[in-house]
């Protein structure tokens, strides 16, 4: 199934560039589609030209190649594919548009790279950054998906497939997000995609699908493998592969979403319409272009209204399940429940009248679901609210939580021209946001600056300072402990909101402070001395009902190496490697004094000297902080 | 007996917070003559309160946990939410001679309760369940949906209706707008004053909340079952020299960074409590709690219950530091029911009931059921024309539950009913989205009342209450 070849034409918003000579402007516009159909394709492994491979969240992301075979075979099951990585992409070493001057990224700053663009420093990957800079950056997003491994379809009906009397792991194998979970863990831990993880994490907080609405694992591992392929793709794609997919479809009620029926007695279901607009693209009021609301006589606006709603809910009227493998294709709604592939359209239950959109536009009656859910896509992403609302939204997930108004304003800047005259660029926009001066910078002595470690990413930090092997089961749990259970958002609203309010602070804001509060505090502390104090290093045992597990294993020895000697020393290298030096003379102190409890100059103790200063160091909450 | 040491902030800073609310200025504060009670640990004696918030996340369908009788308002319900000709897709039956699976009436009354609730029936046999109709978001009152329409501006309306952040958001702070970041729980807990060695005035079994957080109060959050277990440090020297090392730099964050400081505090308050509550949470005295759950094995809600009713009962015995009155918060969440709403919504209001049952058997148990309220907050309610996929979509104004002894609640229908007719003299839409007739303000503020809070207090907790005749709606004694 091909995306309809007119969206090409209608994706980006063009505009002629600043500084550019009208003969010049009309050359580049001229090149444009070419130009833009081969940056896509370069850049990520779900393009222009074979969108419809990703659409059903069904491809693996490391088939990133040339290779229109195994990509077209995707789109009808992708249960082909296995987590091997593919073959590098070729000739995609391109820089992403959005640049900015060079520079270097080391020392320090090439640790908090590696906190903000990765899961946490390692010595490899801070000498990677090191030696790289800002090119490390379009490495990383050319690197194809450290994918999730495809599973096989099962039928909604879980006690049917896994029945009390069956194995006992069945339900947890097939109905849960608990397969990825670990597969998630495995990459963040030493995939080499990090900065493709770190996005596709965000990204599963902001266009949410939750396992807390029961749903076959598949449909779940489907779904985020389309948001890993996404990460750089363009927005106006991710839209379309979001609306389509019928893992978003099933979980806010897309699919099988009927028009009117007449004598009123029932209405199209209002809400995908409700939460594409507010979560998924412009939110409820209009901002300025810095993320500031618009105010008009000293009151919000509005960004839409329930007419709007109402609009974009006939949009979506008409469509139902893909095909199964093997069934007949529906002509009716309510087709057998398969999550893999795009949504399928049944004209006879779309509503044929004409819709209210955004900003005033009317789409006119009787077009196709198709033509009517393209019209509504492009009239969401040129809004002009996507840059602001989205741009801030990942420069909190991945540098500050409260970016200053130019911050946002300069990504606004980027996600409506990447610099080529596309518009929502998102490799671009990522980039611009970890080499903008307010993540590069000194902001480090801003006391405003940077932004708690959500505990999924808190989890893989502690584990990769410690030379973890894990299979992901161990760190899945304690990241639940926090608050936090990977892809299982109680609600369509995440785990905490963008705008949680930082206690106490005035108008700061720090949404991972959502979750923080007493009982989760208590449970970050006692991860801390689970994985310090586990005995000889392991801290959870292989799990016999899951396959291949190795449990989780952590490694202090490059510490306990120079634990004997001067504690100041040891206490040092950890300032070094996991706080990039940012512990005051006295806080540094505090941690050699517990250190010292145990005598120096006595390998003997050097484990648990290192152990001391291990814990104190990884509790303190300037660690947990990432400025 | 009330007696005031201290207040947890100074008169000029609590003016400025108020002042931050919406120009409250004028009120003529006097912090120190009405205030919740400043006791500590009332004792057996009974002057301990507690008020249970059983929020229900996704907004509740009102329209089918209760539902009108008599035949000519069941004929309208039935003609709305009778949908594509088959209302047993959509719709309740009545207990028409003998048939099982229809509404459960209230005796003496033209109401009966979704048919998953007996043991919601059962407390109104009993005498202690007070429902309140068609309460909602609201700044000001409006005498129709004209005078909605003809004034729905954000001043006056509760902005972005129908979203469910938005409104839980309001409902928890009051219909406030978007920058307060307060709830009216934290707000009249601000009145109690600040303790360290106990436990707060504001307590949650499900996480954070906006509604218990004050403008110098902030909740403690246990765990939704089971204590909080942090044990790792042992009376060996090492073991102490890093307990030091942890409360030192806790202690002194510095002013580098406001989310090191805030952190190092939510840290300070685990070293605090944990021990303290690990006493109260996983002594003998959980399991002979948890009895009075049945479904405590499978319900989330039951095992929040279960802890409040523990700390209630540390509480109200003096086995810990405690202010006499105190406000919990609970949550039951999957509300949101857009589809196949009459299966799920069963489910979600059996277990409402039979939690909330279990928790009014418990407080009883211990002697404390007149001095415990629970009641519902939620979202919003739902449109009564179904959607298209066999749910309903996001309302306004919905009903709620008050359950106590006899000595606290005042068992009857409080509000007014919705008029059920699409696009009718209720209904500010064509679907059946009710214009609420009563506030959260005047909900809450009769609440508070109750618990002993004073004018001061309840004018800050509930500043859009003054544009409102009844500040007390009379459901508790």
């Amino acid at each position: 199934m091909a995306y309809p070849p007119r969206l090409t034409t209608q994706m980006p918003v063009r505009r002629a560039q600043r500084g550019v000579s009208g003969g010049q402007s009309a050359l580049l516009a001229q090149r444009d589609d070419t130009a833009r159909a081969a940056r896509l394709w370069l850049a990520c492994a779900c393009c222009t030209l074979l969108l419809a491979a990703c659409g059903g969240g069904s491809g693996n992301g490391s088939a990133g190649s040339s290779d229109t075979a195994v990509v077209a075979n995707a789109s009808s099951g992708g249960a082909a594919h296995g987590t091997a990585a593919g073959p590098a992409v070729e000739g995609n070493s391109g820089s992403i548009p959005g640049a900015v001057a060079p520079m270097a990224i080391t020392g320090n700053d090439a640790l908090r790279l590696a906190e903000q663009a990765a899961f946490g420093p390692t010595p490899d990957l801070v000498a990677q950054i090191s030696a790289k800079g800002p090119a490390w950056i379009d490495e990383q997003i050319n690197t194809p998906a450290t994918g999730y491994a495809a599973m096989a379809p099962v039928s909604t009906n879980g006690s049917a497939t896994c029945p009390p009397t069956g194995s006992p792991t069945c339900f947890r194998d097939k109905y849960t997000a608990f397969p990825i979970q670990l597969t998630f863990f495995q990459n963040a831990l030493t995939g080499p995609d990090q900065l493709r993880q770190r996005v596709a994490l965000a990204y599963s907080q902001i266009f949410v699908v939750s396992s807390a609405t029961l749903m076959p694992g598949y449909a779940l591992r489907n779904y985020q493998q389309m948001l890993l392929d996404g990460a750089f793709v363009n927005f106006r794609q991710l839209l379309n592969d979001i609306s389509m997919s019928p893992v978003m479809g099933s979980y806010l009620n897309m699919v099988n979403n009927a028009k009117a029926v007449a004598g009123a007695k029932a209405t199209p279901n209002e809400n995908f319409a409700r939460e594409l607009l507010q979560l998924f693209s412009i939110g409820p009021i209009l901002l300025n272009a810095d993320g500031t609301p618009v105010l008009l006589n000293g009151q919000r606006v509005p960004a839409y209204t329930q007419a709007t709603v109402e609009g974009f809910a006939k949009i979506f009227t008409g469509w139902t399940y893909p095909t199964a493998q093997g069934g007949t294709a529906a002509s009716e709604l309510n087709g057998v429940p398969w999550f893999n592939g795009t949504l399928v359209p049944v004209v006879s239950q779309h509503d044929a009248g004409s819709k209210s959109l955004l900003g005033g536009v009317v789409q006119a009656a009787g077009q196709t679901p198709r033509a009517d859910l393209q019209a509504a896509l492009d009239n969401v992403f040129n809004h002009p609210n996507v840059g602001p609302f989205l741009g801030r939204q990942l420069i909190q997930f991945l540098v500050t939580s409260n970016p200053s108004p130019a911050y946002v304003a300069r990504i606004t800047a980027v996600f409506n021209d990447d610099g080529t005259g596309m518009r929502g660029n998102l490799a671009a926009v990522v980039k611009a946001i970890l080499l903008d001066r307010d993540a590069r910078g000194n902001l480090v002595t801003d006391p405003r600056f940077g932004k708690l470690r959500e505990p999924v990413v808190d989890v893989a930090a502690v584990l990769r300072a410690l030379n973890a092997r894990s299979d992901g089961e161990y760190p899945n749990y304690v990241a639940y402990l926090m608050g936090q259970p990977l892809f299982g958002a109680s609600t369509v609203f995440n785990f905490y909101p963008p705008n949680y309010p930082l206690p106490r602070s005035g108008t700061l804001v720090a949404p991972q402070f959502g979750i923080l509060n007493t009982s989760t505090a208590s449970a970050r502390l006692n991860f801390i001395s689970a994985v310090v104090y586990a005995p000889d290093g392991l801290v959870f045992a292989p799990d016999p009902s899951v396959v291949g597990a190795i449990g989780t294993r952590v490694d202090l020895k490059p510490y306990e190496a120079i634990a004997a000697g001067s504690a100041a020393t040891l206490v040092q290298r950890f300032n070094n490697d996991l706080l990039h030096g940012s512990l005051t003379s006295s806080e540094a102190d505090t941690i050699a004094a517990a250190v010292n409890a145990f005598p120096a100059g006595d390998a003997r103790f050097a484990p648990d000297r290192a152990r001391s200063a291990a814990y104190v160091t990884l509790v303190s909450p300037r660690y947990q902080v990432t400025r | 007996m009330t007696h005031h040491k201290t207040f947890p902030v100074s008169f000029a800073s609590r003016r400025r917070a108020l002042l931050q609310l919406g120009g409250l200025g004028a009120l003529g504060l006097a912090p120190g003559l009405s205030t919740l009670a400043n006791r500590a640990n009332a004792g057996a004696g009974g002057a301990y309160k507690a008020l249970v918030c059983v929020y229900l996340t996704g907004g509740n369908d009102g329209n089918n946990m209760v539902v009108p009788t008599d035949a000519a308002n069941y004929a309208q319900y039935l003609s709305a939410r009778g949908g594509l000709g088959t209302p047993s897709n959509y719709a309740l039956a009545l207990p028409n001679a003998g048939e099982s699976g229809g509404v459960l009436p209230l005796q003496g009354t033209r109401f009966g309760l979704h048919p998953a609730m007996p043991e919601m029936r059962d407390l109104w046999l009993r005498g202690n369940l007070a429902l309140l109709f068609n309460a909602g978001n609201l700044v000001q009152p409006f005498a129709s949906t004209a005078a909605y329409r003809d004034n729905a501006d954000s001043r006056r309306v509760p902005a972005n209706l129908f979203s469910h952040l938005d409104q839980l958001h309001q409902t928890q702070i009051t219909s406030l707008g978007a920058d307060v970041t307060t709830g009216w729980a934290g707000r009249l807990a601000d009145f109690t004053p600040i303790r360290d060695e106990g436990v707060p005035a504001v307590i949650s079994a499900a996480g954070n909340a906006l509604f218990l957080t004050g403008n110098t109060s902030s909740p403690l959050v246990v765990p939704q079952s089971g204590a909080m277990n942090f044990n790792f440090f042992s009376g060996d020297a090492p073991s102490q020299a890093r307990l030091t090392a942890l409360q030192t730099l806790i202690g002194n964050p510095g002013n580098a960074s406001q989310l090191v400081s805030t952190l190092a505090a939510q840290q300070g308050d685990v070293l605090k409590k944990a021990r303290l509550l690990q006493s109260v949470l996983a002594g003998p005295g959980a399991a002979t709690m948890a009895v009075n759950f049945p479904d405590v094995g499978t319900s989330a809600l039951s095992q929040q219950l279960v802890q409040v009713a523990l700390l209630i009962q540390a509480a109200a015995s003096g086995a810990i530091v405690a202010p006499a009155q105190q406000i919990f918060f609970v949550e039951l969440g999957g509300f949101d029911t857009h589809d196949t709403q009459l299966q799920q919504h069963a489910g979600l209001l059996a277990e409402l009931s039979s939690s909330l049952f279990g928790f009014f058997q418990a407080m009883a148990g211990i002697g404390q059921a007149d001095q415990v309220v629970a009641f519902t907050m939620s979202d919003f309610g739902r449109t009564l024309l179904p959607t298209s996929s066999g749910g309903s979509d996001h309302g306004w104004g919905t009903h709620h539950l008050v359950v106590g002894g006899a000595g606290a609640v005042r068992a009857g229908l409080y509000g007014e009913f919705p008029a059920l007719g699409l696009a009718g003299p209720s209904d500010v839409s064509n679907r059946g989205r009710w214009l609420p007739t009563t506030s959260i303000d005047q909900y809450g503020a009769t609440l508070a009342s109750w618990l002993g809070a004073g004018t001061d207090a309840v004018s800050a907790a509930f500043p859009n209450l003054r544009n409102f005749t009844t500040t007390n709606l009379g459901f508790l004694a």
